[in-house]
Protein backbone atom coordinates (compact mmCIF):
# COMPACT_ATOMS: atom_id res chain seq x y z
CA UNK A 1 0.00 0.00 0.00
CA UNK A 2 2.76 2.34 1.05
CA UNK A 3 4.66 1.82 -2.15
CA UNK A 4 1.57 2.48 -4.31
CA UNK A 5 0.91 5.68 -2.41
CA UNK A 6 4.53 6.69 -2.73
CA UNK A 7 4.57 6.06 -6.47
CA UNK A 8 1.39 8.04 -7.09
CA UNK A 9 2.57 10.85 -4.86
CA UNK A 10 5.93 10.98 -6.64
CA UNK A 11 4.21 11.19 -10.02
CA UNK A 12 1.85 13.87 -8.72
CA UNK A 13 4.73 15.94 -7.36
CA UNK A 14 6.50 15.66 -10.68
CA UNK A 15 3.47 16.52 -12.78
CA UNK A 16 2.17 19.36 -10.65
CA UNK A 17 5.49 21.05 -10.07
CA UNK A 18 5.67 21.66 -13.84
CA UNK A 19 2.58 23.93 -13.64
CA UNK A 20 4.05 27.31 -12.83
CA UNK A 21 0.72 28.85 -11.91
CA UNK A 22 0.42 26.45 -8.98
CA UNK A 23 1.65 27.10 -5.48
CA UNK A 24 2.47 23.70 -3.98
CA UNK A 25 2.70 23.27 -0.23
CA UNK A 26 5.12 20.39 0.23
CA UNK A 27 7.76 19.22 2.64
CA UNK A 28 11.16 18.98 0.97
CA UNK A 29 11.68 15.49 2.39
CA UNK A 30 9.88 13.10 0.07
CA UNK A 31 10.17 10.24 2.53
CA UNK A 32 8.22 12.13 5.14
CA UNK A 33 5.07 12.80 3.14
CA UNK A 34 1.71 11.06 3.28
CA UNK A 35 -0.52 10.67 0.23
CA UNK A 36 -1.87 14.21 0.11
CA UNK A 37 -0.86 17.30 -1.81
CA UNK A 38 -2.01 20.78 -0.92
CA UNK A 39 -1.90 23.49 -3.52
CA UNK A 40 -3.43 26.68 -4.84
CA UNK A 41 -3.74 28.23 -8.27
CA UNK A 42 -2.09 31.60 -7.68
CA UNK A 43 -4.69 34.34 -7.54
CA UNK A 44 -7.71 32.03 -7.49
CA UNK A 45 -9.65 31.03 -4.40
CA UNK A 46 -9.43 27.27 -3.72
CA UNK A 47 -13.20 27.05 -3.41
CA UNK A 48 -13.56 28.11 -7.03
CA UNK A 49 -10.80 25.77 -8.19
CA UNK A 50 -12.49 22.90 -6.37
CA UNK A 51 -15.86 23.67 -8.00
CA UNK A 52 -14.36 23.70 -11.46
CA UNK A 53 -12.36 20.51 -10.85
CA UNK A 54 -15.53 18.90 -9.55
CA UNK A 55 -17.37 19.72 -12.79
CA UNK A 56 -14.61 17.85 -14.63
CA UNK A 57 -14.89 14.77 -12.44
CA UNK A 58 -11.87 15.51 -10.24
CA UNK A 59 -12.57 15.61 -6.51
CA UNK A 60 -10.46 17.68 -4.16
CA UNK A 61 -11.20 19.24 -0.82
CA UNK A 62 -10.86 22.94 -0.27
CA UNK A 63 -10.77 25.07 2.84
CA UNK A 64 -8.57 25.15 5.86
CA UNK A 65 -8.74 21.38 6.48
CA UNK A 66 -9.08 22.04 10.22
CA UNK A 67 -5.48 23.23 10.20
CA UNK A 68 -5.94 26.92 10.95
CA UNK A 69 -2.60 27.34 12.80
CA UNK A 70 -0.73 25.94 9.81
CA UNK A 71 -2.66 28.24 7.47
CA UNK A 72 -1.72 31.20 9.66
CA UNK A 73 1.91 30.11 9.57
CA UNK A 74 1.82 29.87 5.78
CA UNK A 75 0.08 33.25 5.60
CA UNK A 76 -2.90 31.99 3.64
CA UNK A 77 -6.61 31.33 4.22
CA UNK A 78 -7.21 28.04 2.53
CA UNK A 79 -5.91 25.52 0.00
CA UNK A 80 -7.02 22.75 -2.27
CA UNK A 81 -6.02 19.28 -1.22
CA UNK A 82 -5.83 16.17 -3.38
CA UNK A 83 -5.64 12.88 -1.50
CA UNK A 84 -4.47 9.64 -3.05
CA UNK A 85 -5.10 6.06 -2.07
CA UNK A 86 -4.37 2.66 -3.54
CA UNK A 87 -7.24 2.96 -6.00
CA UNK A 88 -5.81 6.08 -7.65
CA UNK A 89 -3.76 5.79 -10.81
CA UNK A 90 -1.37 7.94 -12.79
CA UNK A 91 -4.27 8.60 -15.13
CA UNK A 92 -6.09 10.26 -12.24
CA UNK A 93 -3.11 12.57 -11.77
CA UNK A 94 -3.14 13.38 -15.49
CA UNK A 95 -6.83 14.22 -15.20
CA UNK A 96 -6.09 16.46 -12.23
CA UNK A 97 -3.38 18.30 -14.17
CA UNK A 98 -5.64 18.77 -17.20
CA UNK A 99 -8.54 20.00 -15.08
CA UNK A 100 -6.21 22.45 -13.31
CA UNK A 101 -5.10 23.76 -16.68
CA UNK A 102 -8.72 24.35 -17.69
CA UNK A 103 -9.47 26.09 -14.39
CA UNK A 104 -6.41 28.30 -14.84
CA UNK A 105 -7.44 29.21 -18.41
CA UNK A 106 -10.87 30.26 -17.16
CA UNK A 107 -9.44 32.68 -14.62
CA UNK A 108 -6.28 33.66 -16.46
CA UNK A 109 -7.32 36.94 -17.99
CA UNK A 110 -8.77 38.18 -14.72
CA UNK A 111 -5.79 37.24 -12.56
CA UNK A 112 -3.39 39.49 -14.45
CA UNK A 113 -5.73 42.43 -14.05
CA UNK A 114 -5.56 42.23 -10.28
CA UNK B 1 -20.03 20.67 -17.55
CA UNK B 2 -21.64 23.62 -19.23
CA UNK B 3 -23.18 24.53 -15.92
CA UNK B 4 -19.79 25.50 -14.54
CA UNK B 5 -19.18 27.88 -17.43
CA UNK B 6 -22.63 29.30 -16.85
CA UNK B 7 -21.76 29.89 -13.21
CA UNK B 8 -18.36 31.44 -13.90
CA UNK B 9 -19.69 33.67 -16.64
CA UNK B 10 -18.43 37.13 -17.55
CA UNK B 11 -20.80 38.93 -15.19
CA UNK B 12 -19.70 36.91 -12.16
CA UNK B 13 -16.01 37.11 -13.10
CA UNK B 14 -16.10 40.88 -13.59
CA UNK B 15 -17.85 41.40 -10.27
CA UNK B 16 -15.55 39.09 -8.39
CA UNK B 17 -12.21 40.15 -9.82
CA UNK B 18 -12.77 43.77 -10.74
CA UNK B 19 -15.63 45.15 -8.74
CA UNK B 20 -16.23 48.88 -8.65
CA UNK B 21 -18.25 48.22 -5.48
CA UNK B 22 -15.12 47.20 -3.65
CA UNK B 23 -14.17 50.47 -1.99
CA UNK B 24 -14.53 52.47 1.20
CA UNK B 25 -17.35 54.94 1.73
CA UNK B 26 -16.38 58.38 3.04
CA UNK B 27 -19.12 58.21 5.61
CA UNK B 28 -21.46 55.40 6.42
CA UNK B 29 -24.57 54.96 8.53
CA UNK B 30 -24.14 51.24 9.05
CA UNK B 31 -21.30 48.82 8.86
CA UNK B 32 -21.17 45.10 9.53
CA UNK B 33 -18.89 42.14 8.99
CA UNK B 34 -19.75 38.75 7.57
CA UNK B 35 -17.60 35.66 7.82
CA UNK B 36 -17.64 32.02 6.65
CA UNK B 37 -15.30 30.29 9.09
CA UNK B 38 -15.14 27.07 7.03
CA UNK B 39 -13.36 28.60 4.12
CA UNK B 40 -12.29 32.08 5.11
CA UNK B 41 -14.71 34.19 3.04
CA UNK B 42 -14.83 37.57 4.77
CA UNK B 43 -16.69 40.76 3.89
CA UNK B 44 -17.35 44.13 5.47
CA UNK B 45 -20.48 45.89 4.23
CA UNK B 46 -20.98 49.65 4.45
CA UNK B 47 -24.33 51.31 4.00
CA UNK B 48 -25.33 54.94 3.56
CA UNK B 49 -28.99 55.93 3.76
CA UNK B 50 -30.89 58.99 2.61
CA UNK B 51 -34.08 58.82 4.60
CA UNK B 52 -35.08 55.22 4.11
CA UNK B 53 -33.49 54.90 0.67
CA UNK B 54 -30.19 53.11 0.18
CA UNK B 55 -28.07 55.90 -1.19
CA UNK B 56 -24.79 54.03 -1.37
CA UNK B 57 -23.30 50.67 -0.42
CA UNK B 58 -19.81 49.27 -0.69
CA UNK B 59 -17.80 46.32 0.51
CA UNK B 60 -14.31 45.18 1.28
CA UNK B 61 -12.89 41.77 2.08
CA UNK B 62 -11.66 38.66 0.41
CA UNK B 63 -12.94 35.26 -0.54
CA UNK B 64 -14.01 33.05 -3.38
CA UNK B 65 -15.31 34.41 -6.64
CA UNK B 66 -18.90 33.44 -5.82
CA UNK B 67 -18.95 35.27 -2.49
CA UNK B 68 -17.27 38.38 -3.87
CA UNK B 69 -19.46 38.52 -6.97
CA UNK B 70 -22.59 37.92 -4.92
CA UNK B 71 -21.70 40.83 -2.64
CA UNK B 72 -21.02 43.17 -5.54
CA UNK B 73 -24.16 42.20 -7.45
CA UNK B 74 -26.24 42.50 -4.29
CA UNK B 75 -25.00 46.08 -3.90
CA UNK B 76 -25.95 46.91 -7.48
CA UNK B 77 -29.38 45.40 -6.98
CA UNK B 78 -30.17 47.09 -3.66
CA UNK B 79 -28.79 50.55 -4.36
CA UNK B 80 -31.56 53.10 -4.81
CA UNK B 81 -34.19 50.89 -3.19
CA UNK B 82 -35.99 51.59 0.07
CA UNK B 83 -35.10 49.46 3.05
CA UNK B 84 -38.45 47.70 2.79
CA UNK B 85 -37.90 46.88 -0.89
CA UNK B 86 -34.38 45.73 -0.10
CA UNK B 87 -35.60 43.38 2.61
CA UNK B 88 -38.06 41.82 0.16
CA UNK B 89 -35.34 41.36 -2.46
CA UNK B 90 -33.02 39.73 0.06
CA UNK B 91 -35.80 37.39 1.20
CA UNK B 92 -36.53 36.37 -2.41
CA UNK B 93 -32.84 35.82 -3.18
CA UNK B 94 -32.38 33.54 -0.19
CA UNK B 95 -35.54 31.67 -1.16
CA UNK B 96 -34.27 31.29 -4.74
CA UNK B 97 -31.00 29.76 -3.55
CA UNK B 98 -32.94 27.39 -1.30
CA UNK B 99 -35.17 26.55 -4.28
CA UNK B 100 -38.22 27.72 -2.38
CA UNK B 101 -39.03 30.21 -5.15
CA UNK B 102 -38.70 29.28 -8.80
CA UNK B 103 -41.38 31.46 -10.36
CA UNK B 104 -39.75 33.71 -12.97
CA UNK B 105 -42.12 36.61 -12.39
CA UNK B 106 -41.20 36.71 -8.72
CA UNK B 107 -37.51 36.39 -9.46
CA UNK B 108 -37.53 39.41 -11.80
CA UNK B 109 -37.11 41.77 -8.86
CA UNK B 110 -33.67 40.25 -8.29
CA UNK B 111 -32.40 41.86 -11.51
CA UNK B 112 -28.81 40.70 -12.13
CA UNK B 113 -28.77 38.63 -8.96
CA UNK B 114 -30.81 36.03 -10.79
CA UNK B 115 -27.43 34.95 -12.21
CA UNK B 116 -26.94 32.97 -9.00
CA UNK B 117 -29.92 30.72 -9.58
CA UNK B 118 -27.56 27.88 -10.50
CA UNK B 119 -26.11 27.90 -7.01
CA UNK B 120 -29.29 26.16 -5.89
CA UNK B 121 -27.77 23.12 -7.65
CA UNK B 122 -24.38 23.50 -5.95
CA UNK B 123 -24.88 22.93 -2.22
CA UNK B 124 -21.19 23.48 -1.45
CA UNK B 125 -21.41 27.07 -2.73
CA UNK B 126 -24.66 28.10 -1.05
CA UNK B 127 -22.92 29.66 1.94
CA UNK B 128 -20.64 31.62 -0.39
CA UNK B 129 -23.50 33.08 -2.38
CA UNK B 130 -25.56 33.92 0.71
CA UNK B 131 -22.85 35.50 2.87
CA UNK B 132 -23.45 39.10 1.75
CA UNK B 133 -27.24 38.82 1.88
CA UNK B 134 -27.28 37.40 5.41
CA UNK B 135 -24.80 40.08 6.47
CA UNK B 136 -27.09 42.77 5.02
CA UNK B 137 -30.08 41.32 6.87
CA UNK B 138 -28.19 41.29 10.16
CA UNK B 139 -26.87 44.79 9.57
CA UNK B 140 -30.28 46.36 9.19
CA UNK B 141 -31.78 44.31 12.03
CA UNK B 142 -29.43 46.07 14.43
Amino acid sequence: MQSIEKEILGYARERLSKLDYLELYLTPNEENHSGVISFNIKGVHPHDVASILDSKGVCVRSGNHCAQPLMRYLGIDSTCRASFYFYNTKEDIDNLAEALEEAYQLFKKYISEN
Amino acid sequence: MNEINEMYNELIMEHSMNSYNKRKLDKNDFEDKGHNPNCGDEITLELKLKGDIIEDMAFSGHGCAISQASTSIMIDTLKGKTLEEAKEIVKTFIAMIKREVVDEEELKKLEDAIAFQNVSNMPARVKCALLAWHTFDEMIEK
